[in-house]
């Protein structure tokens, strides 16, 4: 062995004899000279940034139009303190989209760019708040309760502006986005750079794990391998120099083993660099932002494991051509090929293939639709075998190819509905409109094959529609509840107040049916009907609230139920008999009794991996739990069992719901679907399609060949999953129905070791059969 | 086979293809010989003969196709033999990054020494190839000769039973031919068994105790250099240098056969073959008697390369690189000459 180890030891002796080692150890010093002085700050958050308004112009509008009241409000309080100057350049400039006659976008642009210091500047003023502006604001807000009860003098400059900022944020809940309590400030040596983000320092480790799984793909993975590959590329030619060859080979030492000698004497090469690079990125983020995370340094093995990849490529090329040049062409080749089928599959599945994937079924009288990510809703056609669309509204035409091009579609792109309204016989939903983002309201009949047609805008912020105990439409919208209560195919006038077009008439066929104190849904937010006693359960900012309807059709709030946590956490609920399922963001699942809320079992069966959908049975016995790694879980209320459902497709469900006869439907491997018998999961039917060209082109095509070849540009996943344990990466922490990536960490990994092990084995037979 | 042989090869072939469907070239063709502990055994030949692919067939470098060779009693290619063997390959490359220390190291590494044992001999060697003072420099300064002496270091390392030299004075200048030399005899005096692989031939002549000649794969000749070369039975040649009139030379001379005469003004140089003293004394005295003078006299060797350079010409092809081998054994004259003058 010590032979070996020799050899070894060589290797590294060359490799500090290598001027090329010593340049890149001087230009990673440079840079973690560069990177030392990094550091952040923990600020209360108070300033308004760019997208926490994601309508300035409305805003801007808002505050203008108060300019000529007399009653005390917010916005006219922000219109009072408004320097002069500014008054008077905003009631002037000309508001594209809202201003007919706006032609000067650049006097907006200036206007606008004034108006946001100043909103900014007004929050810093002690002054800002007083009780008859403020008046009637709901402060849901507990920190902004807190922060009034301390009283404004008793805070600091920081505190005022952060209550301030709650003030805005309660003042225009549909305007301005809910910020979390505290901001990070980057700092560089002793000056603050960029401004600041709203993100709590506790989740700053996050941060640095997303940060540092981006690093090692491009930075690393990319620029690192190929320079290492540059670098490596000469040791196993070398070795193949007939006069040092023969020598090598007259010694008592096994070829094939001199071979897997050198190349770990290559790998330890390398593993000077990364370790100088990592460690020292490491101890900065330990130093400078508190984050002693010890996996961060498991990017070393991984880096190390990548360059493997690539190297028992090479040392397989070196060793038959024994040339450096063809090592590197062809290495890089290799490289360019893995790099490239990694990004088509990983682009094709993101942004096409899991666009089509089944996550919802609507029960339509005996029959039923699916629904896929997009919102897009298919009826089973038993002639051809394939999801046929139906009542696909214009509106998600146009939006289809902006939704392509996404990774995960927010809740703002996605479509609510389809609803059956049995009444009536025919389907409604409510469909964002692109790129406004209001909703058109669609109905589709029967008798016109569900064709869908729009007269009428669904309330604003639509997020559910459900059917009341008697067959009613119940539309849940972020400002209140609405029951269907009109003919929604009959065009309306919209009523036009303070320029604002307001998706209400008098003769509007949504009839606000909220509590009278309403419920305002901000996101994150959902709701979901108990089907056994037609009882509403909303939640937003972290407080879940159950309304009912009252004898007179109101709805009246029930009680409420405040979550551990901070408010803006998502959450997803599902309620069913006396049954209230709620599943966290860090992947509890907690049972609480639904009227006292009394928690009776929580689990996390799925480690950090978080529910995406919880459904309950109609019966209120059963509830599904989909989680975003595509397990299915089960909850038996009146057992109190909870167990992985024994269905097929495991690890790539999309979907569970259930029929109106205690039925479940499964959806999985991406367009099947499955009906199953409860309590015995016996399997009913299967509807599963025939492939079509697409599907082929990525079963047959693109799959195996990806399957093929090692995937050292997915590896980020693997380390990504090794540092968040989860099993998925969300781009919207704040929305967790929205799909996630799956991260699929360990496939990368046992197909590029059996990809490399398949080389090496190659390599180490070659040299121990070839003559030299 | 016998196990007391250092080396012992027996009707031992080896062919090559060039690519997958080349045609086959058939590089030994059943060599059969045997090295005995304690010898220096020169293998001689032209490029090409096939002494190199013989070597790494013992060494189990490369696979022989038939026949058989053991080292050291052991089967070609045994690991257990290849550690008691010191090995100097034909144009020995050391990687650049090496000093004199650190390449001994490692080779002595994986000689299977530790690392305590070669710390404990290295300077030592270095010091008997001529390469103190160059301890701690880097390879890369190193001239060929250096690098060649040290090379004989590594091999010489482990203290083998055995020592391969494929080449080992190869492009050396004189003085470093000189010390390979000197290191071979004190080799041969400590009794350590060489194999000396070589196409100059005076160096196999000055060391060897026997020698086999090699040419396209066939062992043309084996035995001791006096059984290769052996002289004349019938007497020996002798080299005349005599001063006078060519006419009078003649007269002199008589019919003794005269195999080569060159004049330069009232000098000649004349070969001639002789039976015995008594008929040297004779022919001194008849150029005595008409009045030549003798200026010098030597009787003439036959020669290795005489021998090599027969034993060529009488192979079935005559494109034999015969010219090669002359020259460098002119150069080894030369060499040695300037040694002894030095």
């Amino acid at each position: 062995m010590s032979k070996y180890l020799a050899i070894i030891k060589d290797s590294l002796r060359e490799a500090l004899a290598s001027r090329v080692l010593w340049i890149v150890l001087v230009l990673i010093t440079l840079l973690l000279m560069v990177l030392a002085p990094l550091s952040y700050r923990e600020d209360l958050t108070w300033q308004m940034r760019d997208n926490d308004v994601p309508e300035w112009p409305e805003l801007m509008v808002i505050v203008r139009d108060e300019a000529e009241s007399t009653n005390p409000s917010p916005a006219h309080r922000i219109w009072s303190l408004l320097p002069k100057k500014h008054q008077t350049a905003l009631a002037k400039v000309k508001i594209p989209g809202v201003d007919q006659d706006a032609q000067n976008p650049f006097e907006f642009l200036r206007v606008f760019g004034k108006f946001k210091g100043e909103i900014n500047t007004l929050l810093q003023r002690r002054d800002f708040y007083d009780d008859e502006s403020f008046n009637d604001v709901q402060m849901l807000s507990n920190e902004l309760r807190e922060l009034r009860s301390e009283g404004i003098d008793e805070l600091s400059d920081q505190e005022v502006a952060r209550f301030n900022r709650l003030l805005m944020e309660a003042s225009f809940p549909e305007r301005i986005r809910i910020s979390p309590p505290t901001s990070i400030q980057v700092i560089y040596g002793w000056s603050n750079v960029l401004e600041p983000f709203p993100q709590r320092g506790s989740s700053i480790r996050e941060s640095v794990q997303l940060t540092a799984a981006w690093v090692m793909k491009w930075f690393v993975g990319a620029i690192g391998i190929v320079i290492a590959i540059l670098v490596t590329a000469p040791i196993i030619p070398q070795m193949f120099d007939p006069g040092s060859l023969h020598l090598l080979l007259s010694k008592p030492i096994s070829r094939w083993l001199l071979f897997l000698s050198k190349f770990v004497g290559g790998c330890a090469f390398i593993m000077i660099g990364a370790t100088y690079l990592i460690g020292g990125l490491w101890l900065i983020l330990g130093t400078r932002f508190g984050v002693w995370d010890a996996n961060i340094l498991l990017s070393i093995p991984i880096y190390l494991f990548v360059f493997a990849i690539y190297y028992s490529v090479s040392s397989l090329i070196g060793i038959v051509w024994r040339s450096p040049i063809v090592c590197v062409a062809l290495t890089v080749v290799f490289w360019m090929t893995c790099f490239i089928l990694g990004v088509m599959k990983i682009e094709f599945e993101t942004r096409i293939w899991n666009k089509t994937r089944l996550v919802n079924v609507i029960e339509v009288g005996d029959t039923f639709l699916v629904a896929n990510e997009m919102g897009i809703s298919q009826e089973w056609d038993a002639d051809s075998r394939q999801w046929q669309q139906v009542f696909v509204s214009q509106d998600q035409k146009e939006a289809r190819p902006v939704m392509m091009f996404m990774t995960s579609i927010p809740r703002e792109f996605r479509p609510v509905g389809p609803l059956y309204d049995e009444k009536e016989d025919r389907l409604l939903s409510a469909t964002p409109m692109f790129p406004s983002m209001k909703m058109n309201f669609y109905v589709g009949d029967r008798t016109s094959d569900w064709e869908a047609e729009t007269a009428i805008t669904a309330p604003s912020g639509t997020l559910g529609m459900f059917h009341e105990e008697n067959g009613d439409v119940l539309v849940v919208a972020s400002m209140g509840l609405y029951r269907l209560v009109g003919d929604p195919t009959k065009k309306q006038e919209p009523i036009k107040l303070w320029n604002f077009t307001i998706p209400l008439s008098k003769s509007s066929p949504f009839q606000k049916v909220s509590p009278e104190k309403p419920v305002l849904l901000t996101q994150p937010s959902m709701a979901t009907m108990n089907l056994s006693n037609h009882e509403l359960a909303l939640y937003t900012r972290a407080s879940i609230t159950i309304v009912r309807k009252g004898d007179d059709g109101q709805y009246v709030v029930e009680r409420t139920h405040e979550l551990d946590g901070e408010e803006r956490q998502p959450a997803v609920i599902g309620v069913g008999g006396n049954t209230l399922v709620v599943g966290r963001d860090d992947g509890r699942l907690q049972i609480l009794d639904a009227t006292s809320f009394e928690l009776s079992h929580e689990f996390q069966p799925e480690g950090p991996n978080q529910p995406r959908f919880i459904n309950a049975s109609p019966d209120g016995r059963w509830f599904s739990i989909v989680f975003h790694n595509g397990n299915l879980w089960m909850y038996d209320a009146e057992s109190a069992e909870f167990k992985k459902a024994r269905v097929t497709g495991q690890g790539d469900i999309s979907s569970a719901t259930f029929s109106r006869d205690n039925q479940l439907f499964v959806c999985d491997h991406t367009v099947r679907l499955s009906r199953y018998e409860l309590p015995s999961l016996k399997l009913v039917r299967r509807y599963s399609p025939k492939l079509d060209w697409l599907a082929r082109f990525y079963r047959y095509g693109l799959v195996p060949l990806y399957s093929l070849f090692p995937k050292p540009g997915e590896l980020d996943k693997t380390f990504q999953y090794l540092l968040s344990g989860k099993e998925t990466a969300s781009n919207n922490r704040s929305d967790m129905a929205a799909s996630q990536q799956s991260l699929d960490p360990w496939t990368p990994l046992w197909s590029s070791a059996l990809f490399t092990l398949v080389m090496l084995i190659a390599a180490c037979v070659y040299i121990e059969w070839q003559e030299f | 086979m016998s196990s007391s042989a250092a080396i012992e090869v027996n009707n031992l072939k080896k062919s090559y293809r060039n690519g997958l469907f080349g045609k086959p070239f058939v590089a030994l063709k059943g060599v059969s010989f045997r090295v005995a502990r304690g010898e220096i055994f020169g293998l001689l030949g032209p490029n090409g003969a096939g002494k190199t692919t013989l070597i790494k067939t013992v060494l189990g470098i490369i696979r022989r196709n038939g026949g058989e060779a053991t080292l050291l009693g052991k089967p070609a290619g045994d690991r257990e033999s290849r550690l008691r063997v010191g090995y100097l390959p034909e144009n020995l490359r050391l990687s650049s990054h090496h000093t004199a220390l650190t390449a001994l190291e490692y080779y002595g590494r994986l000689s299977g020494l530790s690392a305590a044992d070669v710390k404990a001999n290295r300077m030592q060697l270095l010091e008997s190839v001529g390469l103190n003072g160059h301890e701690r420099e880097s390879i890369k300064k190193f001239s060929k000769g250096m690098v060649q002496r040290l090379g004989l270091a590594q091999a010489l390392l482990h203290d083998p039973e055995l020592l391969i030299l494929d080449e080992p004075t190869d492009g050396l200048d004189p003085v470093g031919r000189s010390h390979v030399r000197n290191v071979l005899h004190r080799l041969k005096n400590e009794g350590k068994t060489i194999f000396l692989n070589s196409h100059i031939l005076q160096e196999v002549e000055l060391v060897c105790d026997r020698v086999a000649i090699l040419d396209k794969g066939e062992l043309r000749a084996l035995g001791t250099v006096a059984e290769i070369a052996p002289q004349k039975a019938d007497g020996i040649e002798v080299e005349l240098m005599v001063s006078g009139d060519k006419e009078t030379v003649r007269r002199a001379l008589g019919d003794r056969g005269v195999t080569h005469w060159r004049t330069e003004g009232r000098n000649h140089q004349i070969l001639l073959p002789i039976p015995d003293q008594a008929a040297v004394d004779q022919c001194v005295d008849d150029m005595r008697r008409n009045q030549v003078s003798v200026i010098q006299l030597n009787p003439r060797r036959i020669t290795l390369e005489d021998a090599f350079l027969k034993l060529l010409d009488q192979s079935p092809t005559p494109e034999s690189p015969a010219p090669e081998v002359a020259v460098d054994a002119v150069e080894i004259i030369e060499d040695v000459v300037a040694i002894d003058e030095g």
